[in-house]
């Protein structure tokens, strides 16, 4: 040791020379790349590792499956709601034999497409499904098999115990459980309900109570298939909406779809046409045009308008289909729904004033509701007197039945702006609403209703009891850029009881034909409106309207008055 | 802007001697660290109620100040390094010294100072600065003996690593004796004295190891994983292992929502969790090319000073990345250790654009006139001329 510190000691530090020193520059690169070539056959190593396969199953990405809230109908009953159910998944890596796999499963799943899953397999990556949502029998099944590489994931599905009843109002969701359309989109988009799934329910787990009435609504559905194989219509709508509150008791919109098969939901034609679908409305939107001359004091119960020539205006003429030729009331018109009578009843409220009360009644404005699926009325760009005096009878304005629901709600209910929502209300809580028309036009209004009930064009409306009142309304459709005579869209507005409205009904059939069962007619008064009556007979006691044959007192003075 | 080749500006003139394929490879390392830390830090941020962009945002912040102080230090020449230097050695010891006293005791150490909304590490600050003038007092040794170069350079590390042992960050004082370590050797010195040296260094991690007990738990669990926490290791290794070549893609990883420094010290196997180990070999080629690419000049440069200087600074970033890499890949015991330019964290970022920013500006091409003219040592040069 002595001996060592002596040689360092005589050891000059230096020892080098300039290349010598080169030469240990060199070295120290060389060191460099070593290291750095051993930290990348590391990496390497992995790589290889990685693409050796393991039993690396359980760190396999699981994707959360999203749990819903339920929804139920208004008293309770269940419309969705959520069931777990296994999807099975695989590690194509882990599997060391994919046909044989393949085989054996589609022994338990032959619906199974193998070639495609066989591609599937073998396109790499450490994950892929093999089928999703699987019955617990399928599960076992699999399970016995103790296929290796092959695992379950318990998943949340979807399911509508209803199935189409309430179709459109619930919408439906994607393979992942979100929400797509209707009120599942609704939950989506504005509740923030959802929940991540943790296993077990819990009974406190919030619900969505929706305005839907499960029965009504049932009753709804079923007469509106009636209709249309009764009257061979193409396609059926019915709406039924509380007066004070708009809640949407029942819509049903036909053709409609399963929830449970949502591939169907995409078919053309299978849209909420009550809230998607524009429409000239036709007759029905004359309830509009006469609230606003009563509302606005520019006509009386006894004001009279000589319709005994047709209105040319233009290229255009307007004509009645019940024409009488002679001096009409302001309740004749409603009662024969003269279109010559209401545009000019609407030349003296004015351009203005008739836009004005249109657009205060919301039919110029998309309406805001949870259904995602509203559409936005076309509104003439040019409003001119030809528009005032169309639209005053439901044409060359396009809005949704939905529109006309709401307006008419507002008409009934004593004169208070409606929003539609189909979401279930606290009983006894309305909430401050703007006023629209004076309690005593709304009331007139009922009058007019009830009047073209008993002894008007919606006659056959008139479901003994519950004091239908109810406007008709027959348009051409649009076809080819020509309104065609054959091609109706016959629609009815109601509301019930009339002497002390609880709700409003709008049925509405798309090209029903002329039929014997309607002597070869085809008019809303021959289709709609019984349509409506068979409804309400039905469903009338369910909705809590009770059954008397007479209508209050004054409320008969009220009709007689406007004779 | 266009460069023109006759214009002298000093612009223009450090545009055509810079490196550019040195300079090339770091921006591509900014750029990258920026991309990873999209992917790294937004768990950690939330981890600690922070937004999840936070330390993204702060990343990118950094950025400016990196490249403004990358560009600044190329353009100095050696002359105004060791003044820059000096100041930057001086001032952080002596920041260290206060950092000692007022600084706040994160996570059992005392590594940073509050300045304001930043907290700066002294210690990385100085690192450059302590590579240069060591590498010049080594230089210096060589040529001149009428200074004591050799006892200031030993004076040097000794203070250096004595308050890295005070703070305590024993990573780095490992790191800051193997560069010294290199210098001193690179210099020329002995065999004999190397192997002295290589001995103390050993019975330096001996006594560390019976001496600091959370030194030998590291050391414990590496030799022996089932002896101790190997928490971090298992997982690192697991990222590699699921990201395999191609990686799971962007936002696909699960290890950096269990790994406490993703951010930081664990980047890498982020990195190879989501991106996969191609961008990881991609990584080490960048890392490897620039070292390799300053240490092929250092064999070519005449300057004793440059070619020390460069060889400690490439030490210095070489080192750094490779300890990070082995740790992240399990080669070696887990020590808080950032990757250059790709970890989060200011002061790493800055100290690294400073360290590499010197090298570029000491490899820039320079005539031998100028060189002459703007080297100072004058009689440097005069005895290279006698030994040719």
């Amino acid at each position: 040791m002595k001996r060592l510190l002596e040689i360092i000691s005589k050891t000059g530090i230096y020892r080098s020379t300039t290349s010598a020193q080169t030469g240990r520059f060199a070295l120290m690169a060389l060191c460099f790349a070593v290291v750095f070539a051993v930290v990348a056959g590391r990496l390497a190593s992995f790589g290889f590792m990685a693409t050796g396969g393991g039993d690396n199953l359980e760190a396999l990405p699981v994707s959360t499956a999203l749990h819903r809230p339920t929804m139920v109908d208004r008293k309770g009953r269940i419309l969705a709601t959520d069931i777990q159910a296994a999807s099975l998944y695989a590690d194509p890596q882990s599997i060391t034999d994919l046909d044989d796999v393949v085989d054996q499963l589609s022994n338990v799943m032959p619906h199974l497409n193998t070639k495609a899953l066989l591609r599937r397999l073998r396109g790499g990556g450490r994950f892929a499904w093999i089928e999703r949502e699987l019955s617990p029998r399928q599960q076992a099944d699999i399970h016995e098999l103790g296929l290796p590489g092959v695992a379950f994931v318990d998943e949340h599905h979807r399911v509508y115990p209803a199935g189409r009843t309430a179709a459109h109002v619930l919408g439906f969701v994607d393979i992942d459980n979100l929400g797509l359309a209707g009120m599942e989109r609704y939950i989506d988009r504005s509740l923030n309900m959802m929940m991540v799934s943790s296993g077990a329910r819990q009974a406190s787990e919030p619900k969505i109570e929706l305005s839907i009435d499960l029965g009504v609504q049932h009753a709804l559905r079923e007469e509106l298939e009636d209709a249309i194989k009764r009257y061979q219509a193409q396609a059926a709508m019915g709406l039924v909406m509380d007066v004070m509150s708009g809640e949407v008791l029942a819509i049903s919109s036909l053709p409609d779809f399963d929830p449970n098969q949502r591939s169907q939901a995409q078919d053309k034609g299978r849209f909420n046409r009550l809230t998607a679908g524009l429409f000239e409305m036709g007759s029905v939107f004359k309830i509009f045009t006469t609230a606003a001359a009563l509302d606005l004091g520019v006509a009386g119960m006894e004001s009279k308008y000589d319709a005994t020539e047709p209105i040319r205006i233009a290229s255009f003429t307007i004509k009645d289909f019940h024409a009488q030729r002679r001096w009409l009331t302001v309740p004749e018109i409603f009662t024969y729904s003269s279109n010559i009578g209401t545009a000019k009843l609407a030349l003296d409220i004015g351009i203005a004033r008739h836009k004005a009360f249109l657009s205060k009644l919301g039919m110029l404005q998309r309406i805001e509701t949870e259904l995602g699926e509203t559409a936005h009325p076309i509104v003439p760009a040019n409003w001119q007197k030809i528009n005032t005096m169309t639209i005053a009878f439901g044409h060359g304005l396009s809005v949704t039945p939905l529109h006309v629901a709401a307006g008419a709600a507002a008409l009934m209910n004593g004169g208070y702006e409606v929003t539609p929502t189909f979401l279930k209300k606290k009983p006894g809580r309305v909430p401050y609403a703007e006023r629209v028309v004076s309690e005593r036009t709304s009331k007139q209004m009922r009058g007019l209703m009830r009047l073209n009930v008993e002894s008007g064009t919606a006659r056959q409306a008139d479901a003994k009891g519950f004091r239908v009142g109810g406007k008709t309304g027959t348009a051409e459709k649009v076809v080819n850029g020509r309104y065609s005579r054959d091609q109706l869209l016959t629609s009815f507005i109601g509301v019930f009881p009339a002497d002390e409205p609880k709700y409003v009904i709008l049925v509405m059939l798309d090209e029903p034909q002329r039929v014997e069962e309607t002597q070869n007619r085809a008019t809303a008064g021959v289709n709609a409106a019984p349509t409506a009556r068979r409804f309400i007979e039905r469903a009338a006691t369910l909705l809590g309207v009770s059954h008397r044959s007479q209508t209050s007192q004054e409320f008969d003075e009220l009709i007689s008055a406007s004779y | 802007m266009r460069l023109n080749r006759s214009d002298r500006s000093i612009l223009s003139d450090w545009w055509f001697t810079i490196d550019h394929l040195v300079l090339s490879a770091i921006v591509a390392l900014m750029a990258g660290g920026l991309v990873l830390s999209l992917a790294a830090s937004p768990p950690v941020a939330v981890k600690l109620g922070l937004e999840p962009f936070y330390f993204v945002k702060r990343h990118a912040m950094f950025l400016g100040p990196s490249v403004l102080t990358l560009v600044a230090a190329s353009l100095l020449n050696p002359r105004q390094m060791r003044r820059l230097c000096l100041v930057l050695v001086a001032g952080g010891l002596a920041l260290m010294i206060a950092t000692l006293i007022i600084g706040p005791e994160i996570k059992g150490a005392t590594r940073w100072l509050k300045l304001g909304p930043f907290s700066v590490q002294p210690s990385e600050l100085l690192k450059p600065g302590f590579v240069i003038l060591c590498a010049w007092l080594f230089a210096e040794a060589q040529t001149r003996s009428d200074v004591p170069s050799l006892h200031l350079a030993l004076g040097l590390y000794a203070v250096f690593a004595g308050l890295l042992i005070l703070q305590p960050d024993f990573g780095q004082v490992l790191l800051v004796t193997v560069v010294w370590g290199a210098l001193f050797f690179l210099a020329g010195i002995h065999l004999v004295w190397v192997a002295a040296l290589v001995a103390i260094a050993v019975i330096g991690m001996v006594v560390a190891y019976f001496s600091v007990s959370h030194v030998a738990a590291r050391i414990d669990s590496f030799v022996n994983p089932r002896s101790g926490d190997t928490y971090q290791m298992d997982h690192a290794i697991q990222s590699f292992v699921q990201g395999g070549w191609f990686g799971r893609g962007p936002g696909e990883g699960e290890v950096k929502q269990v790994l406490p420094d993703s951010h930081t010290d664990f980047i890498f196997a982020v990195a190879a969790e989501e991106y996969g180990l191609i961008v990881c070999l991609a990584l080490v080629a960048i890392f490897a090319f620039i070292v390799l690419r300053g240490m092929r000049h250092t064999m070519h440069e005449a300057d004793s000073f440059i070619r020390h200087s460069v060889a400690g600074l490439m030490l210095l970033f070489g080192l750094q990345a490779l300890i990070n890499m082995s740790v992240n890949l399990g080669m070696l015991p887990a020590k808080g250790m950032t990757l250059p330019f790709i970890s989060y964290g200011g002061s790493s970022l800055i100290s690294m654009a400073l360290t590499l920013g010197l090298a570029l500006g000491l490899m820039r091409r320079r005539p031998r006139s100028v060189s002459i003219a703007r080297r100072i040592d004058t009689h440097h040069t005069a005895e290279r001329e006698l030994e040719a």
